[in-house]
């Protein structure tokens, strides 16, 4: 069932050049199609040079990476277009007078989305819009949109181009309760009811940790992968964060470490 | 220098009014493209780098003319070339992701112009008025030749822009999406810094290096203030661009003024009323 893999990666590690750093080592682990896998780590500790590893965007200096079956590097053309990806939001142009509907259609028409039978453009762009609770403010200059309402644009953005695996670096980093627990609740669907494959990067796990099929700790290194029984242990997160990581188990039994804004779940 | 006897209808009529005039529409649309891609990418610095390589580049051409080595080369081709190279310069330090490194890169090409462009000056007296007339530029000055060069690259900017419009507008909202849907960021970003840099050498010689800042960046600072949409934006500023030159010019007639130095201080007050309009609506609570 080799077929069915999505994600796989086999002793990944990443150098920079300048200034030279090693910014992962040992990375292994398998996804399958509809799996949701959140990627946890303190800073700097490899997150998003993994997530630019899984785009094809930086060429592994050990092991491989592989998405759909092909080198993610070599093959990075092909396997983009399968994945919708959403950056970390601090990357963006505050500047540029576009609206979230400029932005999503920017995407959709740049994937050519629209053409040939695939559905018109608008209406897959306004679908997108809805699906992250921006249809009300598709007409807003982005800049005017608080750092919340920008990431649910983004997502939006990764989300026309119909993804078979999505990439997310903190994609709730501002965004309100309610609103997470929405986008916790549509990538949870996404995963179970679409098939889709989401990696999301995330420094708070709680309001996932009941729906991630595993978890990804990384500190430089692969610390551990798992489900998050089996990873969000105590001695584990401590190895992770180099300090100690309280620990709640909630009355699903179902593990909650505080790395994180605690009180929000 | 225009005469002033005429009747302002001969005034507007005559051949160099009607030149400068064809100067001001190709200059507004050089501000409503590199000048607001500039002002989107907030690399307005490149700009002003830029215009004073493109002078070093034309000081150069007329240096090496009045001593005979060349003939009949446009000061116009040396300025767009040296433009060009600076625009590269800082597009290969964009590249390797570093904003303090673009600016270092671009002060130091804008230092080493400007310090060639005096060197040249010093070193070849004749020379040197020909150099200043550069420096200060005039709009009613300039010969079908420039006019041609001016509307080709023109013409060649816009389409390049145009044709490359979602690229350039992706790379320009987020390199690292942008790079995730396949686009080549790098060569883009080198195209859209070469773009800007050709703009500054077409309008040098009309509005002078010291002021190419003012008529590219103003308009379309002003009009990042008052529009919404990219496309509105970039029609904004042309319109500015374009009504700052055509009122210098209409003035010209009555006292005799640097048109391109009136263009740009029309140009630049416009961006302070905006701002101070946009401050006041804003404590109003307005501003949609
Ligand atoms: N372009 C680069 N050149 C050199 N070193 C880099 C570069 N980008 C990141 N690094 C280094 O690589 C390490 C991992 O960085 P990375 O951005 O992957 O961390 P992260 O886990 O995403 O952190 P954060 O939680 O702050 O987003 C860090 O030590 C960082 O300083
Ligand atoms: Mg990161």
């Amino acid at each position: 069932m080799t077929g069915d893999i999505v994600v796989e990666a086999v002793g990944l590690g990443y150098d920079y050049v300048s200034p030279p750093v090693c910014a992962l080592r040992g990375v292994s682990f398998e996804l399958r199609r509809g799996a949701f896998l959140a990627v946890m780590g303190p800073n700097g500790s490899g997150k998003s040079t993994l997530v630019r590893a899984v785009l094809g965007l930086l060429r592994p200096t050990r092991g491989s990476i592989r998405v759909a079956g092909r080198e993610a590097w070599e093959y990075r053309r092909e396997i983009q277009r399968i994945i919708g990806y959403v950056p970390q939001h601090d990357s963006v142009n505050q500047h540029l007078p576009m609206c979230p509907r400029d932005i999503v259609g920017l995407a959709a028409s740049t994937r050519g989305v629209g053409r040939g039978g695939h559905g018109n453009l608008t209406a897959r762009v306004n679908d997108a819009l809805a699906m992250v609770g921006m249809a009300d403010l598709a007409h807003r200059p982005f800049g005017s949109l608080s750092g919340g309402q920008q990431q649910r644009v983004l997502v939006a953005r990764a989300l026309v181009v119909d993804p078979h695996l999505l990439l997310m670096d903190e994609p709730f980093a501002g965004v309100d309760v309610v609103h997470r627990n929405e986008l916790v609740e549509l990538l949870a669907w996404l995963s179970r009811e679409k098939h889709v494959t989401v990696m999301a990067v995330v420094h708070n796990i709680n309001p996932l940790a009941h729906f991630v099929d595993h978890v990804l700790l990384l500190d430089n290194r692969m610390v551990a992968f798992g489900t998050p029984g089996e990873t969000l242990t105590p001695e584990l997160l401590a190895e992770a964060y180099g300090a100690e990581v309280p620990v709640l188990v909630c009355d699903d039994g179902v593990l909650h470490p505080i790395t994180d804004h605690a009180a929000d779940h | 220098m225009p005469p002033t006897t005429d009747s302002f209808l001969d005034y507007i009529a005559s051949p160099y009014v009607l030149r400068a005039l064809a100067g001001v529409v190709l200059i507004a649309a050089n501000a409503g493209v590199s000048g607001a891609f500039a002002a989107f990418r907030r690399s307005t610095f490149l700009v002003s780098g830029a215009s004073h390589a493109a002078l070093a580049g034309a000081a150069l051409v007329i240096v090496l003319e009045t001593h005979g080595l060349i003939i009949g080369v446009n000061p116009l081709v040396g300025a767009a070339l040296a433009a060009v190279g600076l625009g590269l310069l800082a597009a290969w330090a964009s590249n390797r992701g570093s904003d303090e490194l673009v600016e270092t890169a671009i002060g130091v090409g804008f230092a080493f112009s400007m310090a060639l462009a005096a060197l040249l000056m010093s070193m070849i007296p004749e020379a040197a008025t020909r150099v200043w007339s550069v420096l200060l530029g005039d709009v009613l000055l300039l010969t079908n030749g420039d006019l041609w060069l001016m509307g080709g690259v023109t013409l060649a900017v816009c389409g390049i822009v145009w044709w490359f419009r979602r690229p350039l507008l992706f790379i320009t909202f987020d390199i690292e999406g942008a790079k995730s849907f396949g686009i080549r960021a790098g060569l883009h970003n080198t195209l859209l810094f070469g773009l800007i840099a050709l703009s500054c050498a077409v309008v040098l010689k009309s509005v002078g290096a010291i002021v190419v800042y003012a008529m590219l960046v103003a308009p379309a600072a002003t009009a990042l203030l008052l529009c919404a949409s990219v496309r509105r934006a970039m029609v904004t500023a042309t319109g500015i661009a374009l009504v700052s030159g055509l009122v210098a010019i209409g003035l010209s007639y009555y006292v005799r003024l640097s048109v391109g130095a009136l263009a740009a201080l029309l140009a630049c007050l416009t961006y302070f009323a905006a701002l101070c309009w946009r401050a006041t609506s804003r404590r109003r609570g307005g501003v949609a």
